[in-house]
Formats: structure tokens, C-alpha cells, sequence
């Protein structure tokens, strides 16, 4: 005869959360975090495992190397726009317009990401496992922005010693048996040109990323400041009339 | 088959030189002067929209790679000897 199952206790088994592999997965995480906490449970400081809270970091880490590769790529094209030495919509001499707009192109990506953070996590910036998520993801992205910054620094300054016109013509000469298949004589002297109008603008793109940089990292801090306060209001209101 | 390749083909309908310049006239207009800002702006806008706001991020990021391609064609062209 078949023994019938004794109860005993149920372990949750194969039941372990998912990490957040996004920005997105880890925002709905915290929102829901933050929402048991406006109802007034308050969450233990340990809730958060170590896990966790790397998890929170790495995609925090990810914001960051996105941006990194962007600002390396768009900010000396945009400054070479500032210079007249890129052209935008088709000129060489832009308009305030196409300055301000070949600027705004360059830090969308941080401006974006950073009001996205901002605008979500802010409101949620209150209680203390709340924010330790929201310290987890915002402090990989001051980390990794600012290792970002060293990096675009030493890179954009690194080029600007190499790339003399005089390194460029004979890496071009070198280099012109295996490329004068792929392209005319007149299309590499644009190209060698074209590569001494970028080192004429990477000092001030150096510069230029510490700045946006430091725009970007502002702007989540300062939605934290003012969510926290409006969280902490809604507390209180919700204590008060709903007897939370 | 002939009549689907004749009909798809464009130098059926016009001159070699007419069809080029109906592609340099698209690509003046698209990439270049007002109409070129405009589209730049409101994919842009599009970017901010749906990336930021909506939380899309994958069309946020198309209209982002959008407003690079409408801005800087031209630098790309000129690069490679077209402009």
C-alpha cells in the first residue's frame, strides 16, 4: 500500500528571485519595494542580500559603459561642430540651433538615462531598504562615470600627443599600399584632414565630458532629494488619514 | 517575370541622369536644411519620449541611432568623397 505524504515543512525550493537584468527590471523592483513601504511596513536594512544589491549595481555598471562609449564616440564629433570643423545638416558654419542641437545630440544618452532614474527611482527614495537599492544602482553609475571620465581624459589627451600631422601622413603613407584598393587618393587626404580636425577638438571634448558628466549625475540626485520629501509627505498623509 | 522585373525597375520609367537626380534631390531635402532640423527635433523628441519617459527603451534607442543619421549623413558622405 502506498504511504500517503506526512505534511512537513514546504521549502521554496527552486523559488529564487530572478536577478534584474535591466534598468527596467530593477526600477519595478524597487517600485514595489517603495509602494510596501508608503503603506507603512517598513523594510529591514538586511532585506537586501548581497546579491541583490550587486545585482542593482551591475545595472547601474551597464548605464555607465553605454554612456562611456557614446560620449567617446558623439561629444568630438559635436565639438567639432562647435569649431566649424564638422558639418551638421549638411554646413560647415552651424547656426546657434544646429550648436545647441549637435550639443543636446551628444549628452541625450546620459541626460536620458539619468532622468529616467530620476523620474522613476525618486519617488521611492524613502525608507531605509529603498534606498539602499536605489544607493546600489546610483553609486555604480557615480563609479563607473567617473572611472568613464579618467578614461575618456586619458585617451582624448593620449591622441591629441599622437596624432601630429606629421604621425598621420606617414601612418598614412605606411599604410596606403593596402588601402588604395579601398579608397582614391583625394578620399585619403579628406580622411587625413578629417582626423587632424578631430585632434584639433579633443582637449576640449575631454573637457566637455567632465562637464556633461557631472550634469548627468546631478540630475537623479536631485529628483532623490525631492522624491524622498514628497514620500516622506504622503507618509505622513497616509498615517494620518488612513491610519497606516 | 519580365513585366515584374521591368516594373520594379526604376530606369524603366526614367533616365539614368533623372533617377540620379531624384535621389540627390531626396537626399538634399532629408538630410540637409529645414526639413532635415525638423525631423532631427522631433526624433529627438521621439528619443526623450519613449526612451525617458515611456520606458521603451528599445524605440528610444531607434529614434536616438534616427536623429544621429538625420544630423551627421552628411559628415559620413563628405568623409567618403560623396559631398
Amino acid at each position: 500500500m502506498e504511504k500517503a505524504g506526512r505534511p512537513g515543512p514546504l521549502f521554496a525550493e527552486g523559488m529564487a528571485r530572478a536577478k534584474p537584468r535591466s534598468l527596467i527590471e530593477a526600477i519595478s523592483e524597487i517600485q514595489i519595494l517603495a509602494t510596501v513601504v508608503k503603506t507603512g511596513r517598513e523594510i529591514p536594512e538586511n532585506y537586501l542580500l548581497l546579491d541583490r544589491r550587486i545585482a542593482y549595481f551591475e545595472v547601474g555598471v551597464k548605464g555607465a559603459l553605454a554612456d562611456g562609449l557614446i560620449s567617446a564616440l558623439f561629444v568630438p564629433v559635436s565639438m567639432g561642430v562647435l569649431s566649424n570643423l564638422v558639418p551638421i545638416f549638411g554646413t560647415l558654419t552651424p547656426s546657434l540651433f544646429d550648436q545647441l542641437f549637435s550639443v543636446l545630440i551628444a549628452m541625450a544618452y546620459g541626460l536620458g538615462y539619468s532622468v529616467m532614474v530620476g523620474v522613476n527611482l525618486g519617488n521611492c527614495y524613502y525608507g531605509k531598504a529603498c534606498r539602499q537599492a536605489i544607493d546600489s544602482v546610483y553609486s555604480a553609475m557615480v563609479t563607473f562615470n567617473v572611472l568613464k571620465v579618467m578614461l575618456v581624459f586619458l585617451l582624448f589627451h593620449g591622441l591629441h600627443e599622437l596624432m601630429t600631422p606629421q604621425w598621420v601622413h606617414t601612418k598614412f603613407e605606411q599604410l596606403w599600399p593596402a588601402w588604395r584598393v579601398l579608397m582614391s587618393q583625394a578620399t585619403a587626404l579628406e580622411a587625413q584632414t578629417w582626423i587632424l580636425n578631430v585632434r584639433e577638438v579633443l582637449l576640449l571634448s575631454s573637457w566637455f565630458v567632465v562637464f556633461s558628466t557631472a550634469v548627468s549625475l546631478i540630475i537623479p540626485r536631485i529628483f532623490f532629494v525631492r522624491g524622498s520629501k514628497q514620500a516622506e509627505l504622503e507618509h505622513r498623509r497616509n498615517m494620518l488619514y488612513d491610519g497606516y | 517575370m519580365e513585366n515584374l522585373i521591368d516594373y520594379l525597375n526604376p530606369l524603366s520609367y526614367m533616365t539614368q541622369e533623372e533617377y540620379l537626380a531624384w535621389w540627390n534631390w531626396v537626399f538634399t531635402t532629408l538630410f540637409q536644411g529645414v526639413v532635415a532640423r525638423v525631423l532631427a527635433v522631433t526624433c529627438l523628441g521621439f528619443a526623450f519620449w519613449y526612451g525617458a519617459y515611456k520606458q521603451r527603451l528599445a524605440i528610444g534607442i531607434f529614434f536616438y541611432a534616427l536623429t544621429i543619421l538625420l544630423a551627421y549623413v552628411t559628415s559620413v558622405t563628405r568623409f567618403f568623397g560623396g559631398g
